[in-house]
């Protein structure tokens, strides 16, 4: 079958020299700094983005690295949060809640084992479905025109506001504020100086990693700043660092269950890992906990995050690449990346350059043996590191924001402007906030505004054009639904049980 | 009250967004939208989400003690000063000096402090500048153009 063939090369493709490098070094790097607190899959990527320009990496070796800081800090984040109760990124706050426990009662070395085969078993599940699905989503894709996108954006907007957080206020106006944002500069159609104020700097606009890097990395400085100074990261005793064949099929169906729903959730854009977390965490609670025992230390709990968001990355992937839609902030920045190296994801691009994804694919398969591999064994070296105290890990962190942001125009103006997010960023989550939406506001807004201008140009003005197609009338639809989503979960429990 | 605040300061700017939407210069019409509906749109939706925040129950927030504030405000101008003074006197020079500053500021002694900004700006110096290429200033102060 075609598929199989284009499966096979990309085998080969990632099999190449630098590309398996490229893996290793993003599974190791990802790892790392997926563990450090606060520091995301995000602020790798974002932070990494000026250094695969700077080694002139092709658009596949650069999305391959990409995806293996992805997982790895998938990895990372859950090492973190299950030692020390601090969470990498909001994704793998739920593996904390038994994790955390089992490793207060010394289980720490099953908890991180699982969480490492959890995810490795959810990965390889959504790969699977991903490999079926993504051509035949891609064939959809091409009856997109402007008009369709535009639609296909505002669904991904609503989705993303009702389901981040318990403010729905705040998140659209987070979202809002990045659509904004978006709007500096020149227009889409270059037609105007959109509130640059005369400053050249801000003639192309706000350089998205500057954001997220401030948002992110330097609210996480100013962040740490406030709590105590002088509190020092203790590391529970790590015992064996295995975990036995009865707890392993004990978690089975929960790892094979999260990882579909985690998958579905993932595709869907808007939704992303954390979300998948807490639902499949929630699914299992409602289907094992007899005893009570999720939250105070069961195994299982582990297992059903952890699976569901490595699937929900993995899930994500696919409106990135095969609509050019991101699934979640994480991909969002991907999104950015790649079409900054010049590749533009979507329908086009399983025509125009399958090795690029089917590369990935295989590459991701790859990925995740290799970081099963490099986990078991390296975790209790892995947990050392968390040992290095606050004053040497927030400037470094600080540091590699600075190079990073200055290395991407060779303007001080950036670090004001970075700065300035941190600030902005530092508010906004002690205010509730949520942080997520600003980008991916950034990202779509452009996509979202030239879609729209140039699907109204097409029609002359006629609003009607939006609404014209099956395609944008099934999207408007789903866009409604994920606005009122939680709304109706709550009307359904209520009719289901009178 | 940080929901009040937050919300009356995205009024302001949002109604800040709309006269500036308003006043754009437009150097030829391109299409039937244009450059200003956009961004209209959003300063508007931006004021009717502000006025539903302004009406929302108060979250508990856990604002620093005074102390606090202060350390994060000096930290946040030590990265000002940074960005400014980075083409003056150098990467090495500069980003030494504020790394050390921070961690000082994290509660490392002084003298571990400075050593810190020392490693950690030549660790990074050598992995940017030799080992990925990216060029890093030398800083006018010593003589660079």
């Amino acid at each position: 079958m075609d598929v199989l063939q284009l499966l096979f090369d990309g085998f080969a493709i990632s099999f190449s020299p630098v590309n398996l490098l490229a893996v290793f070094v993003g599974a190791i790097v990802g790892t790392v700094i997926g563990m450090l607190p606060g520091v995301g899959p995000i602020n790798a990527i974002a932070i990494l983005i000026p250094i695969t320009f700077a080694l002139s990496l092709s658009p596949t070796t650069s999305i391959i690295m990409f995806a293996g800081i992805y997982y790895g800090s998938q990895y990372g984040n859950s090492i973190s949060t299950i030692l020390l109760n601090v969470p990498g990124t909001a994704s793998s706050v739920v593996t904390g809640f038994d994790g955390y426990p089992m490793a207060r009662q010394g289980k720490a070395g099953p908890a991180l084992a699982m969480s490492a085969i959890a995810s490795f078993t959810g990965s390889m599940l959504a790969i699977f479905l991903l490999i079926i699905f993504a051509p035949l989503l891609a064939q959809m894709a091409i009856r997109f025109g402007p008009a369709e996108y535009f639609v296909l954006m505002v669904f991904a907007f609503t989705t993303l506001a009702s389901l981040t957080g318990n403010n729905i206020v705040k998140a659209l106006i987070a979202a809002v504020f990045g659509l904004m944002l978006s709007t500096i500069g020149l227009d889409p159609q270059g037609v105007a100086q959109r509130f640059t104020f005369g400053s050249l700097e801000l003639y192309d606009g706000l350089d998205f990693v500057v954001v997220t890097i401030g948002l992110f990395a330097i609210s996480e400085v100013f962040q740490m700043l406030e709590t105590s100074l002088k509190e020092k990261a203790t590391v529970h005793k790590l015992g064996r660092v295995f975990i036995t064949v009865k707890e392993f099929f004990a978690s089975l169906w929960t790892m094979i269950r999260s990882a579909l729903s985690g998958f579905l959730i993932g595709v869907l854009p808007g939704a992303g890992a954390t979300i998948a977390s807490f639902v499949a965490y929630a699914t299992e609670k409602r289907l094992l906990d007899r005893e009570g025992t999720f939250g105070k230390g069961d195994i299982r709990g582990v297992a059903a995050p952890e699976s569901s968001n490595n699937a929900a990355a993995v899930g994500s992937l696919i409106p990135m690449l095969t609509l050019g839609v991101p699934g979640s902030g994480t991909t969002a920045v991907m999104l950015a990346a790649l079409l900054s190296l010049g590749v533009t994801p979507g329908p086009l691009l399983l025509k125009n350059n399958p090795e690029i994804f089917w590369g990935l694919v295989a590459s991701m398969f790859i990925g995740n043996v290799i970081l099963l591999l490099l986990n078991l064994p390296l975790v209790p070296l892995f947990a050392k590191i968390l040992l290095v105290p606050r004053w040497v890990l927030m400037p470094l962190v600080a540091t590699i924001s600075f190079i990073g942001v200055y290395a991407v125009k060779n303007s001080a103006f950036d670090i004001f402007l970075m700065t300035g997010f941190g600030l902005l960023g530092y508010l906004m989550r002690k205010t509730g906030f949520p942080l997520a939406p600003v980008i991916l506001g950034l990202v779509l807004g452009e996509l979202l505004e030239k879609n729209l201008r140039r699907a109204l140009t097409y029609s002359n003005g006629d609003l009607s054009i939006l609404f014209a197609s099956p395609i944008a009338i099934v999207l408007w639809v789903l866009a409604l639904l994920g606005l009122f989503w939680p709304n109706l979960v709550f009307l359904g429990k209520r009719l289901w049980q009178k | 009250m940080s929901n009040r605040i937050a919300a009356i300061l995205l009024l302001l700017l949002s109604l800040l967004w709309l006269y500036q939407s308003f006043t754009l210069k437009v150097m030829f019409l391109s299409d039937p939208v244009g450059p200003k509906v956009i961004p209209m749109a959003l300063a508007g939706l931006l004021f009717l989400l502000s006025v539903l925040l302004f009406f929302q129950s108060e979250p508990a927030v856990a604002w620093p003690a005074p102390g606090a504030w202060a350390n994060v405000f000096v930290i946040l101008l030590s990265f000002l000063i940074y960005g400014s003074l980075l083409a003056f006197l150098g990467f090495m020079l500069a980003t030494s000096l504020e790394t050390a500053f921070v961690s000082w500021r994290f509660g490392a002694r002084f003298g571990l402090a400075l050593l810190t900004g020392l490693g950690v700006s030549l660790a990074l110096y050598i992995l940017f500048v030799f080992i990925l290429g990216i060029s890093l200033p030398t800083g006018t102060l010593f003589g660079a153009r």
